[in-house]
C-alpha cells in the first residue's frame, strides 16, 4: 500500500494544540512594558521569534509524522512524533465513515475524513484526518464498496424543503444560539473594538425597553434573548440541513447535507443499533415524526447531522422508513401500562406543577413591589412544568413494548421527548425486569433494556404487566424468568434456586 | 486439543520500565530542590517520599507486573494475564475485536520493544512492552483474523 501524507493545512491544525505557548511572548511583552518599555521588549524579541518558530516546527513535524495508506481491506495510519503509533482499521469494522468539507477548507481543497468503529472513545472519532479532496473521495469509495446484489435497487430520498425546515425548527436550541451570538459579539468586539461591542449591547437594551409591551424591561430582555437565540440556532440548523438527502445501497446508507459546509456520511446498516423516532408534545399534536439512527460515529460531533428522516407526516414516515430502512419494522403495542399506573407517570411533573405557582404566589405576597417581575418569572418557570405534565400524560397513553419477531418497538419518554425506539433483537445486550413493592399487588414491572455501542444506552418502559413482558422476551431469553422478582422471598438467591429446581422438576414430570 | 504457548515480555521490558521510572524521578527531585532549601526538613521529607515511591516501583511493582504479564492467542480468544495487587485474567473473543494498535516510544525502540492495544466495544486491552517480533506477530495475526476471519497458523 502506498503511503500518503495529509493535506498541508494539517500543519495549521497541529499548530493549534501548541498555541498556548504564545502566552510566553505575551507575558514577556507585559513584563517588559512594565519595566523598560519598547527597547526592553525589542532586546528580547529573538525569544518571541524562537517560540513562534518552535510552534511552526512542531506543526510541520507532526504533519510529517502522520502517514496513511489504504486499500479495499482497510486503512493503516502511522502517527506520533515521539511515541510512534500504528493503527489498522479494517473496512469491515467501520460503522461510520464521514467526509466534511468546511467552508474554510474549501479554497485549499481539503476535507476532514472521520472513521469510527464500535470501539474507541464516545466523543472522539477513531480516525480523523485532513486530506486532499480527491484522496478522501477515493478512500471513501474504496472503503465503502457496496456488496453486489442483483435484486436490490438503489433508493434515494430527497425530502421536501418544508420538512427540512420543520426539522431545523425542532432541533433548534435557544441556548446554542445564545452561546453563538455571545461568542460572535465578544469576538467582533475584540476585532473591531470595544465601541462596536458597546453599541450592539446598547442597541439591544434600547430595543428591549421599546418593545417591552407592558412587561418589565428585564423580563422582555430575557424573552428576546431566548427568542433571538432560537432564531440564530434555527438559521444555523437550516443551513446545516439544506440539500439533505439519503441514499440507500444494499448494505450502506449514504446521507448528505449542507450548503457552506458539506457533510457526507456512510453508515454500515449492520452496525446500526436502533432507529429512534423522537417527538415533542408540539410535533405529536402536529403529527410530525423525526427519525434518528443510533450508529457508532454518526452524530458524534456537535455540528453533525443525526436525523435520517426529517419532520414528516405519519404516512410519509412509514413510506420512507420502508424504503430506506426496511430492516427496522415498527410493531404495535403488545404490553402497555394499565389505567391505575397513570400516577407513576404524572408524579414527577406533579410537584413542580403544584409548588412553582404556590412559590410565585407566596413571593408576590412577600414582595408586593416586585410582583409584576416575580409573576412573569413564575409564569415562565411554571410553563415547562405544565408542558412536562402534558408530555407525561401523552407518554402514559402511548408507552409500551411491541415485538414482530425481528425487532422490538419500545415506546417511552425521556425529558421533554416521546421516543419510539426500534431495536433489532440481536442488538439487545441486557434486559432487566424490575418490580417495586407498589407494583407487586397488580403484578406490574418496569423493563430496562441496554443496547451497546461505544457506551451503554438505556431504555426504560414503565409499569407493564409482568406476564406480557415474559411472553415478549421469554421466547428470546429463556433465563428471563429468573430476572423477574416477585414476592418478598424472591430477593433471596436460595429461594430462587429452590423455585428453579422445582420448575425443572415439574418440566421433567410433564415430559414423562 | 491444540496446545497454545503463553508469550511473555522479554526481561529487558523490566529494564525499560525501571529506566522510565528513573527518568520520571527527575521531576519530583527538581520540584523538591525548587520549593525547599537543600537539606531542610521539608526537603528531607519530600525527598524521602519520592525516593520511597521510586524504590517501591523499582523493587516491587515493576518486577511483579513483569512476572504476571503474559498473553496467549488461540483460534477464538485472546487471553491476557496481568495485574500487580490483584491478578487479572482477561479474555476477549476475537470476533469482538474492532481494531488493533501498536505503540513504540524512543526508549522502547532502543530496546526493541512494542506495546499493543486491542480495542473492542466498551473495552481496550493493553499489552505493554512486548518483544517487537511478538507484538508484530500478534498485530498481523489479529488483523488477518479481522480481514478473513481466521488466524495464520492457528494462534501462538
Amino acid at each position: 500500500m502506498e503511503k500518503h501524507w495529509c493535506h498541508p493545512v494539517f500543519i495549521l491544525h497541529s499548530m493549534g494544540r501548541y498555541l498556548y505557548l504564545l502566552l510566553i511572548p505575551l507575558v514577556r511583552g507585559f513584563l517588559s512594558s512594565l519595566q523598560g518599555g519598547i527597547t526592553a521588549w525589542l532586546s528580547g524579541a529573538w525569544f518571541d521569534i524562537l517560540v513562534v518558530l518552535f510552534i511552526v516546527a512542531i506543526g510541520v513535524l507532526v504533519w510529517h509524522s502522520v502517514m496513511y495508506s489504504y486499500d479495499a481491506s482497510g486503512v493503516t495510519i502511522h502517527s506520533g512524533l515521539f511515541i510512534r503509533r500504528q493503527t489498522f482499521l479494517p473496512a469491515s469494522r467501520l460503522s461510520t465513515l464521514s467526509v466534511t468539507r468546511p467552508y474554510w477548507l474549501k479554497p485549499v481543497g481539503a476535507v476532514v475524513l472521520r472513521a469510527d468503529t464500535l470501539a474507541g472513545g464516545k466523543r472522539t472519532a477513531d480516525l480523523s484526518l485532513i486530506l486532499r479532496r480527491a484522496d478522501a473521495q477515493q478512500m471513501f469509495s474504496l472503503l465503502r464498496q457496496d456488496a453486489p446484489s442483483s435484486t436490490f435497487t438503489i433508493r434515494e430520498y430527497v425530502p421536501r424543503q418544508l420538512y427540512v425546515t420543520a426539522l431545523s425548527a425542532i432541533l433548534s436550541n435557544s441556548f446554542a444560539g445564545v452561546v453563538f451570538m455571545a461568542t460572535l459579539i465578544s469576538t467582533s468586539g475584540q476585532i473591531l473594538g470595544k465601541e462596536i461591542q458597546d453599541r450592539i449591547v446598547g442597541t439591544f437594551e434600547q430595543v428591549a425597553k421599546d418593545f417591552a409591551f407592558g412587561i418589565p424591561p428585564f423580563a422582555a430582555a430575557v424573552t428576546y434573548v431566548i427568542l433571538g437565540g432560537w432564531l440564530v440556532a434555527f438559521i444555523l440548523n437550516l443551513i446545516r440541513h439544506k440539500n439533505f438527502y439519503v441514499r440507500r445501497f444494499n448494505n450502506n446508507l449514504y446521507i448528505h447535507s449542507g450548503i457552506f459546509t458539506n457533510r457526507s456520511y456512510s453508515l454500515d446498516i449492520k452496525s446500526v443499533n436502533y432507529l429512534e423516532i423522537r417527538q415533542s408534545v408540539l410535533t405529536k399534536i402536529l403529527g410530525l415524526h423525526t427519525a434518528f439512527l443510533h450508529c457508532a460515529g454518526f452524530g458524534k460531533d456537535k455540528t453533525d447531522v443525526s436525523a435520517v428522516i426529517p419532520a414528516v407526516t405519519r404516512r410519509e414516515f412509514r413510506r420512507t422508513q420502508e424504503m430506506l430502512l426496511p430492516e427496522f419494522t415498527i410493531s404495535p403495542r403488545q404490553a402497555k401500562p394499565n389505567l391505575g399506573s397513570i400516577f407513576k407517570f404524572i408524579i414527577d411533573p406533579f410537584w413542580p406543577c403544584l409548588l412553582l405557582p404556590l412559590a410565585t404566589w407566596w413571593l408576590c405576597r412577600l414582595y408586593p413591589d416586585w410582583d409584576s417581575l416575580i409573576g412573569f418569572i413564575g409564569l415562565m418557570v411554571s410553563l415547562p412544568a405544565y408542558w412536562w405534565m402534558i408530555l407525561r400524560i401523552a407518554d402514559f397513553s402511548t408507552s409500551g413494548i411491541g415485538f414482530d419477531g425481528s425487532c422490538y418497538t419500545l415506546r417511552y419518554s425521556t425529558g421533554f421527548y416521546l421516543r419510539t425506539v426500534v431495536i433489532p433483537k440481536d442488538k439487545i445486550v441486557s434486559l432487566r425486569v424490575r418490580q417495586s413493592i407498589l407494583q407487586r399487588p397488580d403484578d406490574r414491572c418496569d423493563v430496562i433494556i441496554h443496547t451497546r455501542a461505544e457506551g451503554w444506552q438505556r431504555h426504560h418502559c414503565k409499569n407493564l404487566l409482568r406476564q406480557e413482558v415474559v411472553e415478549l422476551f421469554g421466547t428470546v431469553d429463556p433465563y428471563c424468568l429468573q430476572f423477574v422478582k416477585t414476592g418478598f422471598l424472591s430477593q433471596f438467591s436460595w429461594f430462587r434456586r429452590f423455585c428453579n429446581f422445582f420448575r425443572k422438576e415439574k418440566k421433567s414430570v410433564d415430559k414423562l | 486439543m491444540a496446545e497454545y504457548t503463553m508469550v511473555k515480555p522479554p526481561r529487558r521490558a523490566l529494564a525499560v520500565w525501571r529506566i522510565r521510572a528513573l527518568l520520571l524521578t527527575f521531576f519530583p527531585g527538581f520540584l523538591c530542590s525548587l520549593i525547599f532549601s537543600f537539606l531542610s526538613l521539608g526537603w528531607l521529607i519530600a525527598t524521602g517520599i519520592w525516593i520511597a515511591v521510586f524504590l517501591y516501583f523499582y523493587c516491587c511493582w515493576y518486577p511483579i507486573k513483569w512476572k504476571k504479564l503474559s498473553f496467549c492467542l488461540t483460534n477464538s480468544i485472546l487471553y491476557i494475564n496481568n495485574g500487580v495487587i490483584y491478578t487479572h485474567r482477561r479474555f476477549i473473543s476475537l470476533k469482538n475485536i474492532q481494531y488493533v494498535e501498536t505503540y513504540q516510544s524512543p526508549l522502547m525502540k532502543l530496546a526493541g520493544l512494542t506495546s499493543v492495544v486491542i480495542r473492542a466495544p466498551g473495552v481496550a486491552m493493553y499489552l505493554p512492552s512486548l518483544q517487537k517480533e511478538d507484538a508484530m506477530a500478534l498485530y498481523e495475526n489479529l488483523n488477518g483474523f479481522l480481514l478473513d476471519g481466521r488466524l495464520e497458523g492457528g494462534g501462538s
